[in-house]
């Protein structure tokens, strides 16, 4: 698929990824209740925009909620930014930054902008520069070997029992991990798609979409069928939806050990194994 | 030169200790043999040389062998073991030397375990005394059981070995010996012991025995015959293995057991190998090693070990060391180790760790009485880098003084570890509990049973401790984990949630965009060529002088000798990036070098699979169906396609000019959407319009198989 914009007031696209070249850097600081952050701007001349173009930066959520543009000069007279911001999740916080001239056409822009929170208090998603859609924390609060935790906004987080070391072994164990994905991620899907205080949850779409990308699915989100019948019964075609999409999902081919495997086959091939060993000791 | 000269039964018991059950690995001539050199290191002012090996193979013909004469034959004839070989006439020879070592010392006439001065005579216990530990009370040294050499004869198809050793401490005097393990056996009606050796006769204590030839001129004639690389005046021992196992020793086998076995005393510079023409020394261990593992992953790993045993070797700060109080115990628990919670820190930072076990050792002195001494281990870990952490490997060692307890190492951590023995009182009572060929320790060796009290728990705690510690450290580890579902749920920074694909081109472009620039650019190792993906066709817009847009939409034609030629070109730099040594980029930046590499030669395969299904399908796309939709772009609008309402715009109106080449049909212009069928891949398409206003428009294109 592919998707293309036009551009029909010929505006400039404002550099902000990390480089020589930057042009807008969001720095930001993570305290108790609020979250610092600092402006740096240095827009590159070659733009050529008027210098009497009004520079506005705004605070927003990846869906739904946002602050109001704040000033930051003009093209001619730029000036950085600090200010704090509450009742926002670190996880979510975007920026946009736009340049308009005085008939109010945009004349550059960059959307998207992640805050910087390396010099600060950090993320609490941390770990080489990469990330996850689903983390895993240990609990002892847990009756059960594992659970998942939702709430819309936030990521899925799959709960272990702690002071069991299930994480090493759901990282090094086949059996293990099979079991666990497999239970955990029918259980998100099947959440995702019955619950109607996930509709806009933009985690959600996150989490689809890597899911659909693994079971190697072209379709669109809004290709995925209802949860519920119009009589409020389980529609029987969600639930084999999720069935085969789960498969799907867990065997797509991965690095494990080292290898280039299917979580599933992996998993069939080792089963077998064992009841051949097992007959073998009896 | 040497006669064969078996000196019969002399009466009481005949013993043959089968050592082919305690030695039954190919290897375990070759790690003998590494093991006596390292034992014989000369030192220089307190301090060892480096030993160096050479492993080489010479062939020589049973003609040239005076010392094969008709006795020997008749006690091959009927000899218990080494049955393999017929007596053929060319004779294969597996040649091992060391140098920078002393030689073996003492005086070879006297079949005693002292000199004429007292000294001990190291030539009684290398062909006499078997079984006599009479390296056991020496911690640096190897050797503890005194069995070793004959490995020898257990490799050789005729159950025999030579040798020649140059004695440093006596003017390089220059000895020729050659045993035979036949196994007790009667010859002309006469009973003759296990082992038999060559050399000259001489009377003993008025008993006829065997010692070895010390003549200049039968030793030249002996490294000639051989074909030894030793000089008559380089000291050391040279051993020659006739009718060698061939099945299981080759110089591939040879260096894949050292560099594997060894790394250690390699990397510190304790020890060189040549094997044939290849050296193998601290400089070129990384890359010998690099080029024998297939898997990209492992490759990493082994360099971060070596990166890990060079840091290792290094003063650590305090912060990075710790403490184990040892309780007697043989387990271990969070509350014997000072600052836990730090350590567990410094552990998920990829710190490397330094941590000391300190103990009590109780050795005996005479009969009843017990000295004890404070001793120590040190112990070193690290993490797995966090994007290797669900691999298992050996990359972990088990070292006393120079000696790798090979059989130690464990594929249970995803950790670098190292249990390092180098205090002379724990080397010591290390080496009373390990076992044959230095490879595994036990708590029940009845070794210790003999000279130590209370030893068990200390024994059986550092057998399994990096195991132990690697428990202990996950279990209390209650971080939260973002490394371990990346398998399958890893997502960019980038990637919020919101993002849609604004790329042109054909259908899914691959990801191949570069990271954003750093302080440092990486560059690539091998510089790969243009192999883009295949496209159905190409799609571009233009602003037109009247205010409206256009949107193209091109087939994309191949032609087979293009791509047979792209194929070609990917394939060469998929060789050679398998050429790559890995040990070369051991720094931040060749590990990012590789890493980018890696990605590259990926996409390279991945890309293979489908230009090769695209030629055996006559190099085409078509016939396809192609679907263009679109909407008002705006700010904050998620999908702006799905909000498209009737009233936005119709394609269906005379306003927008559609523009159709041979080869393509339209099928409908209705609403947001314009079907069309493509036949063939040289076709041309265009759509015209959205004049009025200045809102932006999101086009999607998709397309399909009919």
């Amino acid at each position: 698929m592919t998707q293309v914009v036009s551009n029909k007031t010929g505006r400039k696209k404002i550099v902000k990824a990390s480089g020589e070249n930057t042009e807008i850097k969001i720095i930001a600081k993570n305290f108790n209740d609020y979250i610092e952050v600092r402006t740096e701007l240095k827009l590159d001349p070659k733009h050529k925009f008027n210098k009497d173009c009004h520079i506005s930066i705004q605070p927003y959520e990846s869906k739904g909620f946002a602050k109001p543009p704040m000033d930051m000069g003009t093209v001619g007279e730029p000036s950085d930014l600090v200010f704090n911001l509450d009742d926002i999740s670190i996880d979510t916080l975007l920026f946009r930054i736009k340049v308009v001239d005085k008939n109010n056409i945009v004349k550059g822009f960059a959307d998207e902008i992640r805050p910087d929170f390396s010099g600060g208090a950090g993320t609490s998603e941390g770990g080489d520069g990469s990330n996850t859609i689903l983390p895993i924390k240990e609990d002892s609060s847990l009756k059960l070997p594992f659970a998942v935790q939702m709430e819309p906004g936030s990521k899925p987080v799959l709960l272990v029992k702690s002071k069991l070391n299930l994480k090493e072994q759901f990282k090094h164990d086949i059996k293990t991990k099979v079991f666990i994905y497999t239970s955990i991620i029918r259980q998100i899907l099947t959440n995702y798609l019955s619950d109607k205080n996930y509709d806009d949850c933009t985690k959600k779409n996150l989490f689809l979409n890597k899911v659909l990308g693994n079971a190697g699915l072209d379709i669109e989100l809004s290709e995925i069928p209802e949860y519920f019948n119009e009589d409020l019964t389980v529609n029987q075609e969600a639930i084999e939806w999720i069935e085969q999409t789960t498969a799907a999902c867990i065997d797509t081919p991965v690095i494990f050990k080292g290898l280039k495997t299917n979580y599933l086959s992996l998993f069939e091939q080792k089963c077998k194994q064992q009841a051949i060993e097992e007959d073998n000791e009896n | 030169m040497l006669e064969f000269i078996p000196i019969k039964h002399g009466g009481g018991v005949i013993v043959d200790s089968k050592p082919q059950q305690k030695f039954e690995k190919p290897d375990n001539c070759i790690l003998e043999c590494v093991q006596n050199a390292i034992d014989a290191a000369k030192e220089t002012n307190g301090k060892r040389q480096k030993t160096i090996l050479k492993f080489h193979f010479s062939q020589v013909r049973k003609s040239e062998c005076k010392f094969f004469d008709k006795n020997f034959e008749n006690h091959l004839k009927v000899r218990k073991y080494g049955k393999r070989h017929d007596f053929d006439d060319s004779i294969s020879c597996l040649i091992m030397e060391d140098f920078s070592t002393t030689g073996i010392t003492g005086d070879p006439d006297i079949p005693d375990d002292q000199t004429s001065t007292g000294e001990k005579n190291n030539w009684y216990h290398f062909l006499i005394d078997f079984g006599g530990q009479n390296k056991l009370q020496d911690a640096k040294k190897g050797g503890s059981e005194g069995e070793g050499r004959q490995t020898f004869m257990l490799n050789s198809g005729i159950a025999t070995f030579f040798g020649i050793s140059i004695d440093s401490r006596n003017n390089n005097r220059p000895s020729i010996f050659g045993m035979s393990y036949f196994g007790s056996r009667k010859v002309n009606g006469t009973t003759f012991p296990a082992f038999s050796s060559f050399g000259k006769k001489i009377k003993y204590e008025n008993n006829d025995e065997c010692v070895p030839v010390s003549d200049v001129q039968k030793a030249k004639e002996f490294i000639s015959l051989f074909n030894l690389k030793r000089e008559i005046s380089e000291p050391g021992t040279s051993i020659v293995i006739p009718f060698y196992s061939k099945e299981d020793i080759s110089s591939e086998f040879i260096i894949q057991r050292l560099i594997d076995i060894y790394r250690v005393p390699i990397l510190r510079n304790e020890l060189e190998v040549f094997v044939e023409d290849t050296q193998i020394n601290s400089q070129n261990i990384r890359s010998l090693v690099d080029a024998r593992e297939e898997n990209h992953e492992k490759k990493l790993l082994y360099q971060d070990y070596f990166n890990f045993l060079e840091e290792s070797s290094k003063n650590l700060s305090k912060e990075e060391c710790f403490e184990i109080n040892f309780f007697d115990n043989d387990e271990i628990n969070k509350g014997n180790i000072e600052n836990f919670d730090k350590l567990i820190v410094k552990f998920n930072e990829n710190k490397l760790l330094k941590l000391r076990l300190s103990f009590q050792i109780k050795k005996l002195r005479d009969n009843i009485r017990y000295d004890t001494f404070s001793s120590s281990i040190d112990i070193y870990i690290k993490k797995y880098p966090s994007n290797l952490d669900n691999i298992r490997e050996t990359f972990n060692d088990f070292i006393r003084g120079q000696m790798p307890l090979y059989q130690r190492r464990n594929k249970k951590t995803s950790m670098f570890h190292l249990v390092n023995i180098q205090d002379a009182h724990a080397m010591l009572l290390f080496k009373h509990a390990e076992q044959a060929n230095h490879s595994e320790i036990s708590a029940d060796n009845w070794k210790l049973k003999d000279e130590y009290k209370g030893y068990k728990p200390i024994i059986r705690l550092s057998k399994n401790i990096t195991i132990k510690l690697y428990n202990l450290i996950t279990s209390e580890n209650s971080e939260e984990d973002y490394e371990a579902t990346q398998d399958l749920f890893q997502i960019d920074e980038k990637d919020t949630g919101q993002s849609q694909n604004n790329s042109s081109g054909g259908d899914e472009e691959e990801d191949e965009v570069d990271d954003p620039p750093e302080d440092t650019k990486i560059t690539d190792i091998v510089v790969p060529p243009i192999f883009e993906g295949l496209k159905q066709y190409e799609v571009s817009q233009e602003n037109e002088s009247n205010g409206t847009i256009t949107l193209y939409v091109k087939g994309k034609v191949y032609k087979e000798k293009e791509i047979k030629k792209n194929i070609e070109e990917a394939q060469k730099y998929l060789a050679e990036v398998k050429k790559v040594d890995f040990s070369k980029y051991t720094s931040e930046v060749g590990r990012k070098q590789l890493e980018r590499m890696k990605k590259k030669s990926d996409i390279f395969e991945r890309r293979l699979i489908e230009y090769k299904n695209f030629l055996s399908d006559g190099c085409t796309f078509y016939p396809r169906r192609i679907e263009i939709d679109a909407g008002f772009e705006g700010e904050g609008v998620r999908n702006s396609i799905k909000k498209y309402k009737p009233r936005d715009f119709d394609f269906a109106d005379e306003s927008f000019k559609l523009n159709l080449s041979s080869g393509v049909k339209l099928k409908k212009r209705n609403q947001n959407e314009i079907s069309l069928i493509a036949n063939k891949a040289d076709f041309n398409f265009s759509v015209n319009g959205f004049g009025e206003g200045i809102e932006d428009i999101r086009w999607r294109i998709r397309n399909y198989t009919i």
